[in-house]
């Protein structure tokens, strides 16, 4: 699967992940690969670490060296990263 | 020549002392109070879970095993959750200062719930731990253990849940600091 058609795929994927963990993030905004994971989900720090868990548990993977992760599309190519290994 | 923090006076009321992982939150007031609950609580096995700033900021804890640690990045990184529910199903206790300041007044400002996500995760109760300094040479505290808390683990697990679940515990930290 190319990244150009993965990623509209995926950020459905993230957005109904958020939405499950955290109903009332974004509000009126939608997911972008732009939107910064510390301001730009609406989410407070265990927001984050929920969110972060239940992406791990959604594609069987773990975000321990996830230190430069800033934003969507960061979270998207680390995902598809350790899928490819 | 190693130091070590003086605490075998701090006096414990309430503990359970039977060999269960466990999570103890507690309060601190004092840079000192971190070394002191931790060192109490030594035969219990227990690690201590700390942001990783918090960690650099307080030069007492240096005299701590590193084994007994487990820092927690910013962001996403989740290593630190991997390790402290691996060290939860070994038989280790945590302890974790949600306040984070040492303050007084600290409990009124809200908690971190995140010792929630691991109390649900690994099925671990939650023990309540106010400490009060008994005096101030050799730094040692009063610690009164409350009655052990099982998080609501039937409702779906987003950061409402953890939020409600996090002040309920705040709550009946406050309320031993009042008994």
């Amino acid at each position: 699967m190319c990244k150009q058609t993965a990623a509209p795929d995926m950020i459905s994927e993230l957005t109904v992940i958020l939405k499950s963990v955290a109903p009332n993030s974004l509000q009126n905004r939608v997911l972008t690969e732009n939107c910064s994971l510390k301001e730009g989900l609406g989410l407070d720090v265990t927001g984050l670490i929920l969110f972060a868990v239940a992406v791990e548990d959604n594609y069987d993977i773990r975000f321990n060296n996830a230190d430069d992760i800033e934003t969507v599309g960061d979270m998207i190519e680390y995902i598809l990263t350790e899928k490819g290994r | 020549m190693r130091r070590r923090t003086i605490c075998s006076d701090s006096i414990f009321d309430g503990m359970i002392c039977d060999g269960k992982p466990r999570i103890y939150i507690a309060n601190h007031i004092h840079s000192r109070d971190i070394a002191a609950v931790l060192a109490a609580l030594n035969k219990s096995k227990t690690c201590l879970l700390i942001s990783e700033k918090r960690c650099a900021e307080n030069s007492r804890l240096r005299y701590i095993n590193k084994k007994r640690v487990i820092t927690v990045a910013g962001g996403i990184n989740t290593k630190w959750l991997h390790d402290a529910l691996k060290r939860l199903k070994g038989g280790e206790s945590l302890l974790i200062f949600p306040d984070g300041e040492n303050r007084a007044d600290a409990l009124n400002d809200g908690f971190n719930p995140a010792f929630v996500l691991l109390s649900l995760l690994s099925g671990a109760e939650i023990i309540p731990l106010y400490s009060r300094p008994r005096r101030t040479v050799f730094h040692c505290l009063n610690i009164k253990a409350g009655e052990p808390i099982l998080p609501d683990n039937t409702a779906a697990l987003t950061a409402e849940v953890l939020k409600k679940e996090g002040e309920r515990a705040r709550i009946a930290l406050s309320a031993l600091a009042e008994s």
